[in-house]
């Protein structure tokens, strides 16, 4: 029994090698899929994946289709341009496109506009708007490290992740910590809430100091982690 | 004032190349030829890897590598001791990664729940399976949250997203 939403992946133009290979890497990948992939050479679908540099004409196919990907030659400059996978196809570029595909098909539920393939949007079981009516100052916890699917979109995913690993956080905390802006550090946690990923605790309440406490210098350690990241190399997110 | 990062994990995940990514010096290293039929590779860590980074103001990262037998066990925890961080490399190209895995959680178990620590599974491009979710599964089922991630250790960018990920658990414990 599963309540993934079937998904298609229209190919087009693909060698027989390109297509055993993204048939595989959809078969490996599941686990880091929330939808049902299926590969289809007809019809509407929400990926369409292409050899040819123009689409030809597709029998069944009405909608414009979520994403289009293209896949090049490995010496093609177009290799890095959005949109495009160059040859030979590796898993990560596949499932990650498949996982953005995914994450459009989200969005679009959560902004109540119409999916635009044929199938039904996945399921939500939470957004942004789910935080919102929680306190400012609520804290939040992983339970457990997120699946890759979860990560998967940006780079600082993994950043925010792990700041919420050792102990509870509130989003401007987040924010502060990760220099990730406040609405991204939601948006993240929202995510990682719909997912049952995260654990959703109170704000402290500490008693009203009589007058102004100034702010508190930086902890040395902070900056001396800040000086570590700095010297390595390790770039921020704004 | 030095603080310290220690590499562990099994023979041949990279724990060598990974401090020689970060290291600002070439790093020290305690290699021999190798005699273990299983590890497809000449040489083997026998007594532990050094690198360094210059922080400044005579403060440095010193960078430690355990060696990966079994048969060094007891250098692994006296490492890890009063570490600012540990990273776990595993090779998903061994037998039975998911059992190495609970080799690594075990030798370190009373450290991890205040340890900053981050997990990198290597050769996952050759080796799939198991995968990085399944890693966090085990890792959930023994009540850890640790990031895990895939790298490739010969990657700078993929050894500084470990480093990342350890600091990020630091910084929110200052």
């Amino acid at each position: 029994m599963t309540d993934r939403c079937p998904l298609r992946l229209l190919a087009q133009g693909l060698s027989d090698a390109d297509l055993a290979k993204v048939s595989a890497f959809m078969r490996l990948g599941r686990d880091h899929l929330r939808g049902d992939w299926s590969l289809v050479f007809d019809g509407d679908a929400h990926v369409m994946m292409i050899g040819y540099d123009e689409p030809v004409t597709v029998a069944g196919l009405l909608e414009n289709p979520l994403l289009m990907l293209n896949v090049v030659d490995g010496d093609s400059p177009l290799g890095e341009a959005p949109g495009v996978l160059p040859r030979p196809l590796q898993y990560e570029s596949v499932i990650e496109a498949l996982s953005s595909a995914e994450s459009r098909l989200v969005r679009a539920a959560v902004q109540g506009a119409p999916a635009p393939a044929p199938a039904a949007p996945l399921p939500v079981a939470g957004s942004v708007e789910a935080l919102a009516g929680l306190p400012a100052k609520t804290l939040y916890r992983l339970r457990r490290w997120p699946p890759a699917a979860v990560l998967q979109g940006h780079r600082y995913h993994l950043r925010l992740a792990s700041f919420l690993s050792p102990r509870p956080l509130a989003i401007d905390a987040l924010a502060r910590l990760s220099n990730v802006e406040q609405e991204a550090c939601a948006t993240f946690i929202a995510r990682l809430h719909e997912h049952g990923l995260v654990e959703v605790m109170a704000p402290v309440v500490t008693p009203l100091a009589p007058s102004p406490a100034p702010a508190a210098p930086a902890p040395v350690k902070t900056g001396l982690l800040g000086r570590i990241r700095q010297r390595l190399g390790i770039t921020w997110a704004r | 004032m030095d603080h310290k990062i220690v590499f562990t994990g099994t023979p041949g995940a990279g724990k060598t190349t990974a401090i020689a990514a970060l290291s600002d010096v070439p790093p020290v290293v305690t290699d021999v030829r190798n005699t273990d039929p299983t590890l497809a590779k000449e040489r083997t860590t026998v007594g532990l890897d050094f690198g360094q980074v210059d922080l400044g103001d005579g403060q440095w990262v010193r960078l430690f590598g355990t060696p990966g037998q079994m048969r060094f066990e007891f250098m692994w925890r006296i490492l890890a001791a009063d570490a600012l961080g540990l990273v776990i490399l595993l090779d998903n190209s061994r037998p039975d990664p998911l059992a190495d895995l609970a080799t690594y959680l075990a030798a370190y178990r009373d450290l991890l729940p205040t340890m900053n620590c981050a997990l990198g599974i290597g050769r996952t491009l050759e080796c799939p399976l198991p995968t990085v979710d399944d890693y966090a599964d085990a890792l959930a089922a023994q009540g850890l949250v640790i990031p895990v991630l895939p790298v490739d250790v010969r990657e700078r960018d993929d050894v500084l997203m470990l480093v990342d990920a350890v600091l990020a658990q630091a910084e929110v414990r200052a």
